[in-house]
Protein backbone atom coordinates (compact mmCIF):
# COMPACT_ATOMS: atom_id res chain seq x y z
CA UNK A 1 0.00 0.00 0.00
CA UNK A 2 1.27 3.41 -0.91
CA UNK A 3 -1.08 5.43 1.22
CA UNK A 4 -2.67 4.37 4.36
CA UNK A 5 -4.89 7.31 5.16
CA UNK A 6 -7.84 7.34 7.52
CA UNK A 7 -11.38 6.63 6.43
CA UNK A 8 -10.61 3.73 4.14
CA UNK A 9 -13.26 1.17 3.37
CA UNK A 10 -12.64 -2.50 3.55
CA UNK A 11 -14.20 -3.96 0.44
CA UNK A 12 -13.60 -7.43 -0.89
CA UNK A 13 -10.78 -7.64 1.58
CA UNK A 14 -8.83 -4.79 -0.03
CA UNK A 15 -8.44 -1.29 1.32
CA UNK A 16 -10.10 1.29 -0.87
CA UNK A 17 -10.70 5.03 -0.70
CA UNK A 18 -11.42 7.92 -3.00
CA UNK A 19 -8.26 9.90 -2.30
CA UNK A 20 -6.19 6.87 -3.16
CA UNK A 21 -8.18 6.36 -6.38
CA UNK A 22 -7.57 9.94 -7.52
CA UNK A 23 -3.87 9.77 -6.78
CA UNK A 24 -3.33 6.43 -8.50
CA UNK A 25 -5.35 7.53 -11.56
CA UNK A 26 -3.32 10.77 -11.71
CA UNK A 27 -0.04 8.89 -11.51
CA UNK A 28 -1.02 6.43 -14.26
CA UNK A 29 -2.34 9.11 -16.64
CA UNK A 30 0.69 11.34 -15.94
CA UNK A 31 3.07 8.48 -16.73
CA UNK A 32 1.23 7.74 -19.99
CA UNK A 33 1.39 11.40 -21.06
CA UNK A 34 5.09 11.56 -20.24
CA UNK A 35 5.78 8.43 -22.29
CA UNK A 36 3.77 9.88 -25.20
CA UNK A 37 5.65 13.18 -25.04
CA UNK A 38 8.99 11.36 -24.84
CA UNK A 39 8.21 9.05 -27.76
CA UNK A 40 7.13 11.91 -30.02
CA UNK A 41 10.27 13.94 -29.20
CA UNK A 42 12.72 11.07 -29.53
CA UNK A 43 11.25 9.87 -32.84
CA UNK A 44 10.69 13.42 -34.06
CA UNK A 45 7.19 12.39 -35.20
CA UNK A 46 5.72 15.03 -37.52
CA UNK A 47 2.88 16.99 -35.91
CA UNK A 48 0.42 16.01 -38.72
CA UNK A 49 0.87 12.36 -37.76
CA UNK A 50 0.81 12.59 -33.96
CA UNK A 51 1.15 15.79 -31.95
CA UNK A 52 2.86 15.76 -28.55
CA UNK A 53 0.72 16.37 -25.45
CA UNK A 54 2.49 19.69 -24.98
CA UNK A 55 1.39 20.82 -28.46
CA UNK A 56 -2.19 19.82 -27.68
CA UNK A 57 -2.04 21.66 -24.35
CA UNK A 58 -0.79 24.75 -26.14
CA UNK A 59 -3.71 24.60 -28.56
CA UNK A 60 -6.14 24.08 -25.68
CA UNK A 61 -4.75 27.19 -24.06
CA UNK A 62 -4.76 29.35 -27.19
CA UNK A 63 -8.15 28.27 -28.57
CA UNK A 64 -9.90 27.86 -25.24
CA UNK A 65 -12.91 30.02 -25.99
CA UNK A 66 -13.36 28.67 -29.55
CA UNK A 67 -13.35 25.06 -28.31
CA UNK A 68 -15.27 25.94 -25.15
CA UNK A 69 -18.12 27.45 -27.16
CA UNK A 70 -18.14 24.45 -29.49
CA UNK A 71 -18.19 22.14 -26.47
CA UNK A 72 -21.15 23.98 -24.96
CA UNK A 73 -23.15 23.46 -28.17
CA UNK A 74 -22.34 19.75 -28.16
CA UNK A 75 -23.11 19.44 -24.46
CA UNK A 76 -26.49 21.08 -25.00
CA UNK A 77 -27.29 18.64 -27.81
CA UNK A 78 -26.08 15.68 -25.76
CA UNK A 79 -28.13 16.68 -22.70
CA UNK A 80 -31.20 17.37 -24.82
CA UNK A 81 -30.89 13.99 -26.51
CA UNK A 82 -30.24 12.17 -23.24
CA UNK A 83 -33.27 13.72 -21.56
CA UNK A 84 -35.48 13.03 -24.56
CA UNK A 85 -34.30 9.41 -24.85
CA UNK A 86 -34.68 8.98 -21.11
CA UNK A 87 -38.22 10.35 -21.09
CA UNK A 88 -39.34 8.26 -24.07
CA UNK A 89 -37.56 5.14 -22.76
CA UNK A 90 -39.14 5.39 -19.30
CA UNK A 91 -42.55 6.22 -20.72
CA UNK A 92 -42.40 3.27 -23.12
CA UNK A 93 -41.24 0.84 -20.42
CA UNK A 94 -44.07 2.03 -18.16
CA UNK A 95 -46.61 1.75 -20.95
CA UNK A 96 -45.75 -1.85 -21.80
CA UNK A 97 -45.77 -2.74 -18.11
CA UNK A 98 -49.35 -1.54 -17.81
CA UNK A 99 -50.49 -2.71 -21.26
CA UNK A 100 -48.80 -6.08 -21.34
CA UNK A 101 -50.35 -6.94 -24.73
CA UNK A 102 -48.23 -4.21 -26.36
CA UNK A 103 -44.99 -5.58 -24.88
CA UNK A 104 -43.83 -7.85 -27.70
CA UNK A 105 -44.66 -5.49 -30.53
CA UNK A 106 -43.05 -2.48 -28.89
CA UNK A 107 -39.89 -4.38 -27.97
CA UNK A 108 -39.58 -5.71 -31.53
CA UNK A 109 -39.87 -2.16 -32.85
CA UNK A 110 -37.29 -0.95 -30.35
CA UNK A 111 -34.83 -3.62 -31.47
CA UNK A 112 -35.38 -2.48 -35.05
CA UNK A 113 -34.45 1.07 -34.03
CA UNK A 114 -31.46 -0.25 -32.16
CA UNK A 115 -30.30 -2.36 -35.11
CA UNK A 116 -30.21 0.61 -37.47
CA UNK A 117 -26.66 2.04 -37.67
CA UNK A 118 -26.65 5.62 -36.42
CA UNK A 119 -23.84 6.48 -38.85
CA UNK A 120 -26.31 5.82 -41.66
CA UNK A 121 -29.16 7.77 -40.08
CA UNK A 122 -27.13 10.85 -39.16
CA UNK A 123 -26.64 12.14 -42.76
CA UNK A 124 -30.32 11.43 -43.53
CA UNK A 125 -31.45 13.46 -40.55
CA UNK A 126 -29.16 16.27 -41.64
CA UNK A 127 -30.74 16.26 -45.11
CA UNK A 128 -34.23 16.27 -43.64
CA UNK A 129 -33.74 18.60 -40.69
CA UNK A 130 -30.78 20.79 -41.59
CA UNK A 131 -27.51 21.71 -39.89
CA UNK A 132 -29.04 22.83 -36.59
CA UNK A 133 -28.99 20.99 -33.25
CA UNK A 134 -32.22 19.00 -33.82
CA UNK A 135 -30.73 16.03 -35.77
CA UNK A 136 -27.99 15.70 -33.09
CA UNK A 137 -30.57 15.68 -30.32
CA UNK A 138 -32.50 12.98 -32.17
CA UNK A 139 -29.42 10.80 -32.76
CA UNK A 140 -28.45 11.04 -29.09
CA UNK A 141 -32.02 10.31 -28.05
CA UNK A 142 -32.08 7.23 -30.31
CA UNK A 143 -28.85 6.00 -28.71
CA UNK A 144 -30.25 6.60 -25.20
CA UNK A 145 -33.70 5.21 -25.76
CA UNK A 146 -32.93 1.52 -26.17
CA UNK A 147 -30.75 0.81 -23.12
CA UNK A 148 -33.10 2.87 -20.95
CA UNK A 149 -36.16 1.02 -22.24
CA UNK A 150 -34.64 -2.44 -21.80
CA UNK A 151 -33.22 -1.76 -18.35
CA UNK A 152 -36.23 0.04 -16.92
CA UNK A 153 -38.49 -2.66 -18.33
CA UNK A 154 -36.38 -5.34 -16.59
CA UNK A 155 -36.36 -3.27 -13.39
CA UNK A 156 -40.12 -2.83 -13.37
CA UNK A 157 -40.40 -6.63 -13.50
CA UNK A 158 -37.67 -7.26 -10.93
CA UNK A 159 -40.06 -6.99 -8.01
CA UNK A 160 -39.90 -9.82 -5.50
CA UNK A 161 -42.71 -12.40 -5.90
CA UNK A 162 -43.39 -12.09 -2.18
CA UNK A 163 -43.87 -8.33 -2.48
CA UNK A 164 -46.32 -8.82 -5.34
CA UNK A 165 -48.16 -11.42 -3.25
CA UNK A 166 -48.41 -8.88 -0.44
CA UNK A 167 -49.90 -6.21 -2.72
CA UNK A 168 -52.24 -8.81 -4.16
CA UNK A 169 -53.40 -9.77 -0.67
CA UNK A 170 -54.33 -6.11 -0.10
CA UNK A 171 -56.01 -5.91 -3.50
CA UNK A 172 -53.82 -2.90 -4.30
CA UNK A 173 -54.32 -1.19 -7.64
CA UNK A 174 -51.77 -1.45 -10.44
CA UNK A 175 -50.80 2.17 -10.01
CA UNK A 176 -50.19 1.58 -6.29
CA UNK A 177 -47.97 -1.41 -7.08
CA UNK A 178 -46.12 0.74 -9.60
CA UNK A 179 -45.59 3.64 -7.24
CA UNK A 180 -44.65 1.68 -4.12
CA UNK A 181 -42.81 -1.29 -5.62
CA UNK A 182 -42.09 -1.34 -9.35
CA UNK A 183 -40.70 2.14 -9.86
CA UNK A 184 -38.27 2.09 -6.90
CA UNK A 185 -37.18 -1.41 -7.93
CA UNK A 186 -36.43 -0.10 -11.43
CA UNK A 187 -34.23 2.79 -10.25
CA UNK A 188 -30.99 0.77 -9.89
CA UNK A 189 -31.59 -0.62 -13.40
CA UNK A 190 -32.23 2.86 -14.75
CA UNK A 191 -28.95 4.13 -13.34
CA UNK A 192 -27.06 1.14 -14.69
CA UNK A 193 -28.32 2.16 -18.14
CA UNK A 194 -27.50 5.82 -17.54
CA UNK A 195 -23.91 5.03 -16.62
CA UNK A 196 -23.46 3.51 -20.08
CA UNK A 197 -25.57 6.00 -21.95
CA UNK A 198 -24.44 9.33 -20.48
CA UNK A 199 -20.84 9.23 -21.81
CA UNK A 200 -22.19 7.73 -25.04
CA UNK A 201 -24.48 10.76 -25.41
CA UNK A 202 -21.53 13.10 -25.99
CA UNK A 203 -20.04 10.71 -28.54
CA UNK A 204 -23.43 10.44 -30.24
CA UNK A 205 -23.73 14.20 -30.59
CA UNK A 206 -20.15 14.47 -31.91
CA UNK A 207 -20.73 11.73 -34.50
CA UNK A 208 -23.95 13.43 -35.59
CA UNK A 209 -22.06 16.70 -36.01
CA UNK A 210 -19.53 15.01 -38.32
CA UNK A 211 -22.42 14.39 -40.68
CA UNK A 212 -22.88 18.12 -41.08
CA UNK A 213 -23.24 20.87 -38.53
CA UNK A 214 -23.00 24.61 -38.23
CA UNK A 215 -21.49 24.47 -34.74
CA UNK A 216 -20.20 22.09 -32.08
CA UNK A 217 -17.17 19.99 -31.23
CA UNK A 218 -17.82 17.55 -34.06
CA UNK A 219 -17.64 20.38 -36.54
CA UNK A 220 -14.46 21.69 -34.89
CA UNK A 221 -12.97 18.20 -35.19
CA UNK A 222 -14.04 17.89 -38.80
CA UNK A 223 -12.50 21.29 -39.70
CA UNK A 224 -9.28 20.42 -37.86
CA UNK A 225 -9.16 17.07 -39.63
CA UNK A 226 -9.71 18.65 -43.06
CA UNK A 227 -6.79 21.04 -42.39
CA UNK A 228 -4.61 18.31 -40.85
CA UNK A 229 -4.57 20.46 -37.72
CA UNK A 230 -4.01 17.51 -35.43
CA UNK A 231 -3.30 19.42 -32.22
CA UNK A 232 -6.69 21.09 -32.62
CA UNK A 233 -8.34 17.72 -33.33
CA UNK A 234 -6.85 16.24 -30.18
CA UNK A 235 -7.77 19.32 -28.16
CA UNK A 236 -11.38 18.85 -29.25
CA UNK A 237 -11.21 15.16 -28.32
CA UNK A 238 -9.96 16.23 -24.92
CA UNK A 239 -13.03 18.42 -24.43
CA UNK A 240 -15.35 15.66 -25.49
CA UNK A 241 -13.67 13.23 -23.07
CA UNK A 242 -13.92 15.72 -20.20
CA UNK A 243 -17.64 16.16 -20.85
CA UNK A 244 -18.23 12.41 -20.98
CA UNK A 245 -16.44 11.93 -17.68
CA UNK A 246 -18.37 14.86 -16.21
CA UNK A 247 -21.71 13.35 -17.20
CA UNK A 248 -20.66 9.99 -15.79
CA UNK A 249 -19.74 11.58 -12.46
CA UNK A 250 -23.06 13.43 -12.49
CA UNK A 251 -24.94 10.15 -12.97
CA UNK A 252 -23.07 8.51 -10.11
CA UNK A 253 -23.81 11.45 -7.84
CA UNK A 254 -27.50 11.37 -8.72
CA UNK A 255 -27.56 7.60 -8.24
CA UNK A 256 -26.36 7.91 -4.66
CA UNK A 257 -29.17 10.37 -3.97
CA UNK A 258 -31.87 8.37 -5.73
CA UNK A 259 -30.99 4.94 -4.33
CA UNK A 260 -30.61 6.25 -0.80
CA UNK A 261 -31.71 3.03 0.89
CA UNK A 262 -28.47 1.38 -0.16
CA UNK A 263 -26.35 3.99 1.58
CA UNK A 264 -26.17 2.12 4.85
CA UNK A 265 -25.39 -1.13 3.19
CA UNK A 266 -21.63 -1.58 3.30
CA UNK A 267 -21.44 -4.08 0.45
CA UNK A 268 -23.19 -2.01 -2.18
CA UNK A 269 -21.78 1.37 -1.13
CA UNK A 270 -19.17 2.79 -3.46
CA UNK B 1 -63.85 -15.29 10.25
CA UNK B 2 -64.54 -18.99 9.69
CA UNK B 3 -62.92 -21.03 6.96
CA UNK B 4 -64.73 -23.80 5.13
CA UNK B 5 -62.91 -26.07 2.69
CA UNK B 6 -64.94 -28.57 0.69
CA UNK B 7 -62.99 -30.98 -1.48
CA UNK B 8 -60.37 -28.35 -2.33
CA UNK B 9 -57.81 -29.79 -4.74
CA UNK B 10 -55.01 -28.36 -6.83
CA UNK B 11 -53.21 -29.76 -9.85
CA UNK B 12 -50.46 -27.76 -11.50
CA UNK B 13 -49.80 -27.94 -15.21
CA UNK B 14 -46.28 -29.31 -15.13
CA UNK B 15 -43.92 -29.18 -18.12
CA UNK B 16 -44.24 -32.89 -18.89
CA UNK B 17 -47.12 -34.18 -16.78
CA UNK B 18 -49.71 -32.48 -14.57
CA UNK B 19 -48.53 -32.29 -10.98
CA UNK B 20 -51.09 -33.16 -8.33
CA UNK B 21 -50.19 -30.94 -5.39
CA UNK B 22 -53.30 -31.38 -3.27
CA UNK B 23 -55.82 -34.17 -3.05
CA UNK B 24 -59.32 -32.99 -2.12
CA UNK B 25 -59.15 -31.37 1.30
CA UNK B 26 -62.18 -30.87 3.48
CA UNK B 27 -61.69 -28.86 6.64
CA UNK B 28 -63.58 -26.40 8.83
CA UNK B 29 -61.88 -23.79 10.92
CA UNK B 30 -63.97 -21.87 13.42
CA UNK B 31 -63.82 -18.15 14.00
CA UNK B 32 -60.94 -17.29 16.31
CA UNK B 33 -59.38 -20.72 16.07
CA UNK B 34 -55.62 -21.23 15.82
CA UNK B 35 -54.83 -24.07 13.42
CA UNK B 36 -51.35 -25.29 12.56
CA UNK B 37 -50.59 -27.12 9.31
CA UNK B 38 -47.71 -29.53 9.44
CA UNK B 39 -46.41 -32.07 6.98
CA UNK B 40 -43.46 -33.19 4.88
CA UNK B 41 -41.82 -30.74 2.52
CA UNK B 42 -43.66 -30.40 -0.79
CA UNK B 43 -46.95 -31.80 0.52
CA UNK B 44 -48.88 -28.69 -0.48
CA UNK B 45 -49.11 -26.64 2.70
CA UNK B 46 -48.11 -23.41 0.97
CA UNK B 47 -50.37 -24.27 -1.93
CA UNK B 48 -53.33 -24.70 0.40
CA UNK B 49 -52.61 -21.37 2.09
CA UNK B 50 -52.27 -19.61 -1.25
CA UNK B 51 -55.58 -21.06 -2.39
CA UNK B 52 -57.28 -19.69 0.71
CA UNK B 53 -55.53 -16.34 0.18
CA UNK B 54 -57.04 -16.19 -3.31
CA UNK B 55 -53.60 -16.09 -4.94
CA UNK B 56 -54.71 -18.78 -7.37
CA UNK B 57 -57.91 -20.73 -7.99
CA UNK B 58 -58.36 -24.33 -6.87
CA UNK B 59 -58.68 -27.00 -9.56
CA UNK B 60 -61.71 -28.41 -7.77
CA UNK B 61 -63.71 -27.82 -4.64
CA UNK B 62 -65.06 -24.86 -2.79
CA UNK B 63 -63.45 -22.38 -0.42
CA UNK B 64 -65.66 -20.21 1.77
CA UNK B 65 -64.53 -17.51 4.14
CA UNK B 66 -67.45 -16.37 6.29
CA UNK B 67 -69.58 -18.07 3.69
CA UNK B 68 -68.21 -15.92 0.85
CA UNK B 69 -65.61 -16.72 -1.80
CA UNK B 70 -62.02 -15.88 -0.80
CA UNK B 71 -61.83 -13.11 -3.41
CA UNK B 72 -64.40 -11.11 -1.53
CA UNK B 73 -62.46 -11.38 1.72
CA UNK B 74 -59.23 -10.39 0.01
CA UNK B 75 -60.75 -7.39 -1.70
CA UNK B 76 -62.14 -6.23 1.64
CA UNK B 77 -58.62 -6.58 3.13
CA UNK B 78 -59.85 -9.22 5.57
CA UNK B 79 -56.83 -11.44 4.97
CA UNK B 80 -53.38 -10.82 6.44
CA UNK B 81 -50.68 -12.67 4.56
CA UNK B 82 -47.24 -13.35 5.90
CA UNK B 83 -44.53 -15.70 4.68
CA UNK B 84 -40.94 -16.67 5.33
CA UNK B 85 -39.77 -13.79 3.17
CA UNK B 86 -40.53 -10.55 5.02
CA UNK B 87 -41.28 -8.80 1.68
CA UNK B 88 -40.50 -5.37 3.10
CA UNK B 89 -39.98 -2.45 0.76
CA UNK B 90 -36.32 -1.46 1.22
CA UNK B 91 -36.99 2.13 0.07
CA UNK B 92 -39.59 2.83 2.70
CA UNK B 93 -38.97 3.39 6.38
CA UNK B 94 -40.06 0.76 8.87
CA UNK B 95 -43.05 2.89 9.84
CA UNK B 96 -44.08 3.43 6.21
CA UNK B 97 -43.82 -0.31 5.61
CA UNK B 98 -46.18 -0.94 8.52
CA UNK B 99 -48.52 1.77 7.23
CA UNK B 100 -48.59 0.26 3.74
CA UNK B 101 -51.75 -1.86 4.20
CA UNK B 102 -53.62 1.26 5.29
CA UNK B 103 -52.22 3.41 2.48
CA UNK B 104 -53.16 1.18 -0.44
CA UNK B 105 -56.66 0.21 -1.54
CA UNK B 106 -58.17 2.82 0.77
CA UNK B 107 -61.64 2.17 -0.62
CA UNK B 108 -61.69 -1.17 1.23
CA UNK B 109 -60.33 0.44 4.42
CA UNK B 110 -63.16 2.94 4.50
CA UNK B 111 -65.67 0.10 4.54
CA UNK B 112 -63.96 -1.51 7.52
CA UNK B 113 -64.30 0.95 10.35
CA UNK B 114 -62.20 -1.13 12.71
CA UNK B 115 -58.98 -0.61 10.74
CA UNK B 116 -58.64 2.98 11.74
CA UNK B 117 -58.26 1.87 15.34
CA UNK B 118 -54.92 0.18 14.64
CA UNK B 119 -52.26 2.83 14.78
CA UNK B 120 -49.04 1.79 12.95
CA UNK B 121 -46.85 3.47 15.56
CA UNK B 122 -48.64 1.53 18.32
CA UNK B 123 -48.20 -1.69 16.34
CA UNK B 124 -44.47 -1.01 16.10
CA UNK B 125 -44.38 -0.56 19.85
CA UNK B 126 -46.27 -3.84 20.22
CA UNK B 127 -43.57 -5.71 18.33
CA UNK B 128 -40.86 -3.83 20.23
CA UNK B 129 -39.53 -1.71 17.38
CA UNK B 130 -40.70 1.78 18.31
CA UNK B 131 -37.09 3.04 18.20
CA UNK B 132 -36.66 1.87 14.61
CA UNK B 133 -39.67 3.61 13.07
CA UNK B 134 -37.50 5.82 10.86
CA UNK B 135 -34.89 3.17 10.02
CA UNK B 136 -34.77 1.45 6.64
CA UNK B 137 -35.39 -2.33 6.57
CA UNK B 138 -31.93 -3.03 5.16
CA UNK B 139 -30.40 -1.93 8.44
CA UNK B 140 -32.42 -4.39 10.55
CA UNK B 141 -31.62 -7.97 11.53
CA UNK B 142 -33.64 -10.85 10.08
CA UNK B 143 -35.67 -11.22 13.26
CA UNK B 144 -36.44 -7.50 13.37
CA UNK B 145 -37.51 -7.58 9.72
CA UNK B 146 -39.97 -10.38 10.43
CA UNK B 147 -41.32 -8.38 13.36
CA UNK B 148 -41.92 -5.45 11.01
CA UNK B 149 -43.70 -7.84 8.64
CA UNK B 150 -45.78 -9.04 11.59
CA UNK B 151 -46.73 -5.49 12.54
CA UNK B 152 -47.64 -4.83 8.92
CA UNK B 153 -49.84 -7.95 8.84
CA UNK B 154 -51.62 -6.66 11.95
CA UNK B 155 -52.07 -3.24 10.37
CA UNK B 156 -54.57 -4.66 7.91
CA UNK B 157 -56.85 -5.31 10.87
CA UNK B 158 -57.68 -8.60 9.18
CA UNK B 159 -59.68 -11.30 10.91
CA UNK B 160 -57.86 -14.08 9.11
CA UNK B 161 -54.11 -14.53 9.41
CA UNK B 162 -52.48 -16.81 6.85
CA UNK B 163 -48.92 -17.41 7.93
CA UNK B 164 -46.58 -19.60 5.88
CA UNK B 165 -43.63 -20.52 8.07
CA UNK B 166 -43.22 -16.87 9.06
CA UNK B 167 -40.26 -17.43 11.35
CA UNK B 168 -38.67 -20.48 9.72
CA UNK B 169 -35.56 -18.60 8.62
CA UNK B 170 -34.81 -17.39 12.13
CA UNK B 171 -32.77 -18.96 14.88
CA UNK B 172 -34.50 -21.04 17.54
CA UNK B 173 -34.36 -18.40 20.29
CA UNK B 174 -35.74 -15.56 18.17
CA UNK B 175 -38.41 -17.85 16.78
CA UNK B 176 -39.63 -18.76 20.24
CA UNK B 177 -39.77 -15.14 21.35
CA UNK B 178 -41.68 -14.17 18.24
CA UNK B 179 -44.16 -17.03 18.39
CA UNK B 180 -44.89 -16.08 22.01
CA UNK B 181 -45.50 -12.56 20.75
CA UNK B 182 -47.88 -13.87 18.08
CA UNK B 183 -49.72 -15.88 20.71
CA UNK B 184 -50.15 -12.78 22.84
CA UNK B 185 -51.39 -10.79 19.83
CA UNK B 186 -53.76 -13.59 18.89
CA UNK B 187 -55.19 -13.53 22.40
CA UNK B 188 -55.67 -9.76 22.08
CA UNK B 189 -57.18 -9.61 18.58
CA UNK B 190 -58.68 -13.10 18.37
CA UNK B 191 -58.30 -13.60 14.62
CA UNK B 192 -58.61 -16.97 12.89
CA UNK B 193 -55.07 -18.23 12.25
CA UNK B 194 -53.78 -20.78 9.75
CA UNK B 195 -50.14 -21.31 10.54
CA UNK B 196 -47.78 -23.51 8.49
CA UNK B 197 -44.78 -24.86 10.30
CA UNK B 198 -42.21 -27.63 10.17
CA UNK B 199 -41.61 -27.39 13.85
CA UNK B 200 -43.56 -29.96 15.89
CA UNK B 201 -42.93 -28.28 19.22
CA UNK B 202 -44.05 -24.95 17.80
CA UNK B 203 -47.31 -26.49 16.57
CA UNK B 204 -47.87 -28.08 19.98
CA UNK B 205 -47.29 -24.78 21.71
CA UNK B 206 -49.51 -22.67 19.46
CA UNK B 207 -52.41 -24.59 18.03
CA UNK B 208 -55.95 -25.39 19.03
CA UNK B 209 -55.75 -28.06 16.37
CA UNK B 210 -52.85 -29.40 14.34
CA UNK B 211 -53.62 -30.59 10.82
CA UNK B 212 -51.06 -33.19 9.79
CA UNK B 213 -50.67 -33.68 6.04
CA UNK B 214 -49.21 -36.63 4.17
CA UNK B 215 -46.47 -36.45 1.57
CA UNK B 216 -47.26 -35.21 -1.93
CA UNK B 217 -49.91 -35.31 -3.18
CA UNK B 218 -51.07 -33.72 0.04
CA UNK B 219 -54.07 -34.87 1.96
CA UNK B 220 -55.13 -34.61 5.56
CA UNK B 221 -53.58 -37.47 7.46
CA UNK B 222 -54.75 -36.63 10.95
CA UNK B 223 -56.09 -33.78 12.99
CA UNK B 224 -54.80 -33.49 16.53
CA UNK B 225 -56.74 -31.26 18.87
CA UNK B 226 -54.95 -29.74 21.85
CA UNK B 227 -57.16 -28.64 24.70
CA UNK B 228 -54.51 -27.50 27.14
CA UNK B 229 -54.55 -23.88 28.22
CA UNK B 230 -51.74 -21.56 27.12
CA UNK B 231 -48.97 -20.77 27.85
CA UNK B 232 -47.95 -24.37 27.42
CA UNK B 233 -44.84 -25.90 28.84
CA UNK B 234 -43.13 -28.28 26.45
CA UNK B 235 -41.88 -30.41 29.31
CA UNK B 236 -45.31 -30.93 30.81
CA UNK B 237 -46.56 -34.51 30.36
CA UNK B 238 -49.61 -33.38 28.36
CA UNK B 239 -47.65 -31.34 25.82
CA UNK B 240 -44.96 -33.98 25.63
CA UNK B 241 -47.70 -36.50 24.77
CA UNK B 242 -48.99 -34.23 21.97
CA UNK B 243 -45.49 -33.86 20.56
CA UNK B 244 -44.99 -37.63 20.64
CA UNK B 245 -48.30 -38.18 18.93
CA UNK B 246 -47.54 -35.62 16.21
CA UNK B 247 -44.12 -37.11 15.64
CA UNK B 248 -45.63 -40.59 15.26
CA UNK B 249 -48.24 -39.46 12.73
CA UNK B 250 -45.64 -37.46 10.81
CA UNK B 251 -43.28 -40.39 10.60
CA UNK B 252 -45.99 -42.42 8.90
CA UNK B 253 -47.03 -39.59 6.60
CA UNK B 254 -43.46 -38.99 5.47
CA UNK B 255 -43.48 -42.28 3.55
CA UNK B 256 -44.27 -41.71 -0.09
CA UNK B 257 -46.82 -43.82 -1.89
CA UNK B 258 -49.02 -44.56 1.10
CA UNK B 259 -52.01 -44.38 -1.17
CA UNK B 260 -55.56 -44.90 -0.13
CA UNK B 261 -54.72 -44.31 3.48
CA UNK B 262 -56.40 -41.29 4.94
CA UNK B 263 -57.00 -41.51 8.61
CA UNK B 264 -58.88 -38.73 10.28
CA UNK B 265 -58.70 -38.83 13.99
CA UNK B 266 -59.39 -36.24 16.61
CA UNK B 267 -57.48 -36.84 19.76
CA UNK B 268 -57.94 -34.63 22.76
CA UNK B 269 -55.19 -34.56 25.28
N1 LIG C 1 -46.63 -22.48 -9.04
C1 LIG C 1 -46.39 -23.80 -9.11
N2 LIG C 1 -46.29 -24.40 -10.29
C2 LIG C 1 -46.05 -25.74 -10.36
N3 LIG C 1 -45.91 -26.54 -9.29
C3 LIG C 1 -46.00 -25.98 -8.07
C4 LIG C 1 -46.23 -24.57 -7.92
N4 LIG C 1 -46.27 -24.30 -6.59
C5 LIG C 1 -46.05 -25.46 -5.97
N5 LIG C 1 -45.90 -26.48 -6.84
C6 LIG C 1 -45.69 -27.88 -6.50
O1 LIG C 1 -46.69 -28.27 -5.62
C7 LIG C 1 -46.16 -29.11 -4.60
C8 LIG C 1 -46.51 -28.53 -3.26
O2 LIG C 1 -45.78 -27.35 -3.07
P1 LIG C 1 -45.92 -26.45 -1.77
O3 LIG C 1 -45.05 -25.28 -1.94
O4 LIG C 1 -47.33 -26.22 -1.48
O5 LIG C 1 -45.31 -27.41 -0.65
P2 LIG C 1 -45.09 -27.15 0.89
O6 LIG C 1 -45.86 -28.17 1.63
O7 LIG C 1 -45.34 -25.73 1.21
O8 LIG C 1 -43.55 -27.47 1.03
P3 LIG C 1 -42.49 -26.81 2.01
O9 LIG C 1 -42.76 -27.40 3.35
O10 LIG C 1 -41.19 -27.28 1.47
O11 LIG C 1 -42.67 -25.35 1.95
C9 LIG C 1 -44.69 -29.21 -4.86
O12 LIG C 1 -44.44 -30.45 -5.47
C10 LIG C 1 -44.38 -28.10 -5.81
O13 LIG C 1 -43.39 -28.47 -6.69
MG1 LIG D 1 -44.16 -24.06 1.79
Amino acid sequence: MWFNTKGENVRNGATHNTKQDVISAGVIIGAALLAWEGAVRVNQTPVYILPAPSAIAERLWQNGSYLGNAALVTLGEALGGLLLGLAVGIATATLITFLIQLERGVLALAILVKATPMVAIAPLLTIWLGFGPLPKVIITALLTFFPVLINVHSGLHAVDEAVLALFHSLDAGRWEVFRHARWPAALPYLFAALKVVAPLGVTGAVVAEWAGASAGLGRAMWLAYANLNLPMLFAAVFYSAVMSIGLYVLVITLEKQAIFWRRNNALSAD
Amino acid sequence: MNVMLRGVAKTFNGKQAPLVALHPITLDVATGEFVCLIGPSGCGKSTLLRLIADQMPPTAGDIRLNNAPPGAARKAKHIAWMAQNSALLPWQTVLDNVRLPQRVNTAASRQNGQHAALNPADLLRTVGLADFAQAYPGTLSGGMQQRVALARALATGAQLWLMDEPFAALDELTRETLTDEVLRLWQTFRPTVLWVTHNIAEAARLADRVVVMSARPGRIKAIVAIAQPRPRDETSPETAAVIRRLRAVLRESGVNGLNGFCERSAISV
